[in-house]
């Protein structure tokens, strides 16, 4: 009797330090989870395998969090990667984190496809050190919905070589569109048969902030269906076509390759974003130009020379992309970890300083990306950049607007005065009466 | 007693049953990878469903309104109207074409027609994938080779990516496709026996007579069914338009053929249900075009 009870004993006993044995090892073990990534395919991905971000990820999680987890990348194509993201957030297979476009953020919001991350970025230090205005362009109703990446503006760059031997001063800032014609119809001049691409790449309202005009007015939320500045923007583009013959409307219609053009020393003057300078000319650029800081020029899209601008002397357009979280994350604390490192200070430079991106955080202006003369030069157009107006009725707006300019004034040749009017009633029409307002011409 | 006669109906039929058996995988794949995603564009063709915004959350049944709406919709006839020539178009070189080669191929005693034959074929051999990468290379305006080319004899640039763009694409289509018509006709011609013109012959037919009375009543039913066939493959042409007019549709419309508009309806304005809708309507003239090549396969 004895003996069993001393067994009894003995096995409760070794249950017992097994259970705490188990308890222990469980307890002590780095949980085991995976985060899933999706970006674009090419240097987007690369950069985030390559630059160290994902290790110093990981390794943080498990010496903070106690989490083993595993980061896994999905891309889609640069061509076409607004259409795949969107499309795998209707099938359910996107992302935990994903690389937004503010365009396409605004239709993930507003379909709840996103998390909040107000309550995350609140409690984040480093977010007061992102750039007001990047804030606020992905701040939908108060609620935070994107941690910006980068930003970049519309550059207006010359070819320094061909001006000099147009005898154009370099190095060349513009204050007035008519300056800009002035210059152009010299390079005509001296370079009868090359073109002279001046329009925005896909930014084609920037003449209305040069205009010291607004697509949106925020303190009633309705858009600019006809304004004046509507109006001058349709002339610009206009005389730059067909009074002046400066720009061919080839250049729209058969989607000519400018950049190469550009490389090639077969296009004078062209306005591209930021990126352009090192991610399409830079040494592992597609066209790599050699010598860039003596060939390429690089100045501040001008305003029209209306007095008392809102936006400053250079109005320019605020774009590029953001990191966003799915509402269906299993795991939002570790994405919104996985973001503040994307987002770090360091790698947001080095981002910037390799692919010719601005950062958006004040601390990042650091490493060989302070040393950029082009980008430190870049980083003024910040301040007169306007940004999107942050609704899902912008992107309308806008493809209301491409399509009265290329249908109306490029093929079927409309006068300034009949694409105001055609437009007016496209956005009216596609955007709703009570979405849209004009403003009296003068 | 009945299960005995049960037992006796299984092996009378024992062979149907086993074969209808080994059928059932093959019918449970159909059923779920075609069946099951064409009822549901079918469903969605009848909603308002879009992949994003708030239709997306709150969609509902709006019966035949897509229906009637591709009706007014100008965009849809035009599209139509695009498709239709370029298939017609299509159909007529990429028979004309192939049924010259497939002519070049059994008439021809050409030394190394073999060789000839081969490089008939290689645009079959290139995958279709790569097709509009190597024509876009071909037709770019400033650097393209055929503008290259042009350019040498002093002759003028064509605009193949804008003004001429509808022909680029049938250019190509027509590249690609002729190896079909030349292949099928060859096998046509080939099948004849070589008796019934030594027949012919005896009985002092022409040329002409030897080709209305022998050559085309044999070829007759394989010719419609490549007409046919050609047509059916056209009308849901997709990758050449899509690879030159990209995520949004050309503001000239040339290249919107049917299938690119229901694409870009879908998924670049994101109105799945006006999307499914035009596809279903592809889905039925390619139906009614199956009809007609059943009819003339059983022939």
């Amino acid at each position: 009797m004895a003996s069993t009870t001393k067994i009894i004993a003995v096995a409760i006993i070794v249950i017992i330090i097994a259970a705490a044995g188990y308890w222990y090892y469980t307890t002590t073990q780095p949980r085991k989870t995976e985060i899933t990534l999706m970006t674009k395919a090419g240097m987007w991905a690369d950069f985030i395998k390559t630059s160290g971000v994902l290790e110093d990820y990981k390794e943080r999680m498990l010496k903070e969090k106690n989490v083993k987890v595993e980061v896994t990348i999905i891309t889609a194509p640069h061509r076409g990667y607004g259409e795949k993201l969107i499309t795998s957030f209707a099938a359910g297979s996107e992302g935990d984190v994903c690389w937004v476009s503010p365009t396409d953020l605004y239709r993930l919001a507003e379909t709840e496809y996103l998390l909040d991350l107000t309550p995350y970025v609140s409690k984040w230090p480093d977010w007061e050190k992102f750039y007001p205005a990047a804030k606020k362009a992905y701040t939908i109703g108060g609620k935070v919905y994107a941690v910006p990446n980068d930003a970049a503006t519309m550059v207006l760059y010359y070819r320094k070589d061909l001006f000099k031997k147009a005898g154009l001063p370099v190095p060349w800032q513009p204050e007035t569109w008519d300056e800009v014609i002035e210059v152009a119809l010299k390079l005509k001049e001296k370079f009868p048969d090359l073109p002279i691409i001046i329009e925005p790449w896909y930014e084609e309202q920037l003449p209305i902030y040069s205009d010291g005009g607004v697509i949106y007015d925020p303190s009633d939320g309705k858009f600019i269906a006809k304004s004046p500045q509507i109006l001058y923007m349709f002339k610009l583009y206009y005389d730059i076509i067909y009074k002046y013959g400066l720009m061919p409307k080839e250049f729209k219609l058969e989607r000519w390759d400018d950049r190469k053009l550009f490389a090639e020393g077969k296009l004078p003057l062209m306005i591209d974003g930021t990126w352009c300078y090192t991610e399409k000319w830079g040494p592992n650029g597609p066209y790599p130009i050699e010598n860039r800081e003596e060939i390429i020029g690089y100045a501040h899209p001008p305003s029209s020379g209306r007095p008392n601008n809102p936006h400053g002397k250079y109005p320019n357009t605020f774009r590029d992309y953001t990191w966003a979280i799915s509402a269906r994350t299993k795991e939002p604390e570790l994405a919104f970890e996985l973001i503040k490192e994307l987002t770090r200070a360091d790698i947001m430079a080095k981002w910037g300083h390799d692919t010719s991106h601005l950062v958006v955080r004040s601390d990042a202006v650091i490493g060989d990306y302070a040393e950029d003369k082009f980008l430190q030069w870049n980083t003024e157009s910040l301040k007169y950049a306007v940004p999107k107006p942050p609704t899902i009725l912008f992107n309308k707006y806008m493809d209301a607007l491409k399509e009265v300019l290329r249908n109306e004034l490029l093929i079927n040749e409309r006068t300034p005065e009949e694409c105001l009017e055609i437009f007016a009633e496209k956005v009216t029409e596609e955007l709703g009466e009570d979405n849209v307002k004009e403003i009296p011409i003068p | 007693m009945k299960i005995l006669k049960i037992k006796a109906w299984i092996r009378d039929n024992l062979d149907q049953i086993v074969l209808s058996l080994l059928i059932v995988p093959a019918l449970a794949l159909i059923f779920t990878f075609q069946f099951i995603p064409a009822a549901w564009t079918i469903w969605f063709s009848f909603t308002d469903m879009a992949l994003i915004g708030k239709k997306a959350l709150n969609w509902s049944f709006i019966g035949f309104k897509n229906y009637l709406d591709l009706i007014t919709d100008v965009y849809f006839w035009r599209s139509m109207n695009v498709t239709i020539q370029y298939c017609a178009v299509s159909l007529v070189l990429r028979f004309t074409i192939g049924m010259l080669a497939a002519l070049f191929m059994t008439l021809s005693k050409v030394k190394g027609k073999i060789f000839i034959a081969a490089v008939f074929l290689l645009p079959s051999a290139i995958p279709g994938i790569m097709h509009p990468y190597v024509w876009i290379s071909m037709l770019e305006p400033n650097y393209g080779t055929l503008n290259t080319i042009l350019g040498s004899f002093g002759l003028p640039r064509q605009s193949w990516t804008y003004g001429a763009v509808t022909e680029s694409l049938i250019m190509i289509n027509t590249w690609a496709g002729y190896t079909f018509t030349m292949i099928l006709m060859a096998s046509a011609f080939k099948s004849i026996p070589r008796e019934y013109y030594e027949v012919a012959e005896v009985y002092g037919a022409s040329r002409w007579q030897k080709f209305r009375k022998v050559t085309f009543p044999l070829i007759k039913f394989p010719l419609i069914l490549c007409l046919i066939l050609i047509f059916k493959e056209d009308i849901d042409d997709f990758t050449y338009a899509y690879m030159f007019t990209g995520e949004s549709p050309r503001p000239d419309f040339k290249t919107e053929l049917l299938s690119l508009y229901a694409y870009h309806k879908a998924f670049h304005y994101y109105e799945l249900g006006f999307g499914c809708a035009v596809g279903f309507i592809i889905a039925i003239i390619v139906f009614v075009l199956t009809l007609l090549q059943l009819k003339f396969a059983r022939l």
